[in-house]
């Protein structure tokens, strides 16, 4: 009983149909993981709010107006993206405005993505938020009637698609300090 | 024919059986099939968690948010522009923005080290309050980032792009001239507006 269960196992982590089929040969020899993800930056600029006077309050740049990465890979892989910010941008960068509300502006993440091979903010999906962390998980491109992994290929770049995440949010301004204010928005996409 | 090894058929002591199935390749008791498929079935797992690494190796892409924030201009009054007991040369009254102590004085307040832009009208009427009669004012205006009157520059057409200092001041002078040859007697008022703003 113990022999036929080992096997089993063996069996059963060997024999994976979906880490197969990017090389279309036996089993093992080749992994969707493998396969390459690029992200570029399409609009080339931060998220740059531009000049905002103090004390004047909420300040919102939307989805038509957000920063937009282009996620490249083959067109079934389904892909983890993970967005995290700082939740204030402080004034030259300086952690000590953490607690310090005269060079903080807080500031609000929104994200969302468009995965039916279109850079269209309108048909885009909204992330999941928490906090300043967006999280989503969905396939390169969806609908197009091509989600089924073709049962061998060996030019994947012939099978890539395009999908697109939307940055954007939100800070207020308050009665802090004129200056430059800055932080960081960390992209990660993994297989999924 | 190939025979199922008699893995049941041992009889170890509780202590060794604990150790055959913990540590399979430990007991001398473990048969060797046994022993061959634990170790395709570790290499198996080894590969799965390679796989898994390297899922989990992305892309990573950073992104600036950035925003300049200026201070709101403040425009205080020090003191007015003071008329009274001027001498007149021909009925007409001159206060030298730079020179005079009679020059009204302001003082802007924003962004240190920001631009800013100064405009003004520089003819104004200046209205009796008790009948129609008018004066024409002819404002002059200086200005200087340090609180020295007599180092101010007069602001011309020219010289109206202009900046704060360290602590976000900027300091303007007054004056201006107005003939009195004609004028009836009495108070006469008007205002002088003054607009700054951040370019």
């Amino acid at each position: 009983m113990p022999i036929r269960l080992l096997v089993l196992l063996i069996i059963l982590s060997v024999y994976n149909p979906a880490r197969t089929l990017a090389q279309g040969g036996p089993p093992g020899s080749g992994d969707l993981e493998d396969l390459p993800i690029t992200v570029l930056e399409l609009d080339g600029s931060n998220l740059d709010f531009g000049q905002i006077i103090a004390n004047s309050g909420l300040h919102i740049i939307d989805i038509n107006s957000s920063k937009v990465l282009g996620i490249t890979a083959v067109r079934f892989l389904d892909v983890l993206v993970e967005i995290t910010a700082g939740d204030a941008l402080l004034l030259n960068n300086d952690p000590s405005c953490n607690s310090d509300p005269t060079c903080r502006l807080p500031f609000t993440l929104d994200a969302a993505y468009a995965n039916e091979g279109t850079n269209d903010p309108s048909a885009a999906t909204p992330f999941t938020i928490n906090g300043n962390t967006a999280i989503a998980s969905f396939r390169i491109r969806q609908g197009g009637g091509n989600n089924i992994p073709p049962p061998a290929f060996r030019n994947p770049e012939r099978f890539e698609d395009t999908a697109y995440v939307y940055i954007f949010g939100s800070i207020t301004a308050g009665n802090v300090t004129g200056g430059i204010y800055t932080n960081t928005i960390n992209v990660t996409v993994v297989h999924d | 024919m190939f025979q199922y090894p008699r893995l049941i058929n041992f009889t170890i002591s509780e202590p060794e059986k604990t150790k055959a199935i913990i540590y399979p390749f430990y007991s001398e008791y473990t048969c060797p099939m046994l022993k061959y498929l634990t170790f395709v079935f570790t290499i198996s797992l080894l590969h799965t968690a390679n796989s898994f690494a390297q899922q989990n190796t992305g892309q990573r892409v950073s992104v600036t948010i950035s925003a300049e924030i200026i201070s709101s201009i403040d425009l205080i009054t020090v003191r007015p522009i003071d008329f009274s007991n001027t001498g007149r040369n021909d009925g007409q009254i001159t206060i030298n923005p730079v020179l005079s102590g009679r020059a009204g004085k302001m003082i802007a307040q924003g962004t240190p080290g920001a631009s800013f832009r100064i405009t003004f009208l520089r003819q104004r009427d200046l209205v009796n309050i008790d009948g129609d009669n008018v004066l024409f004012f002819s404002y002059m205006v200086s200005g200087n980032a340090e609180d020295d009157q007599s180092t101010s520059e007069l602001l011309e057409d020219d010289n109206r792009a202009l900046q704060f200092n360290e602590s976000g001041q900027f300091f303007i002078w007054v004056g201006g001239d107005v003939n009195l040859q004609s004028a009836p007697p009495g108070n006469y008022e008007g205002e002088f507006t003054l607009e700054i703003e951040y370019i």
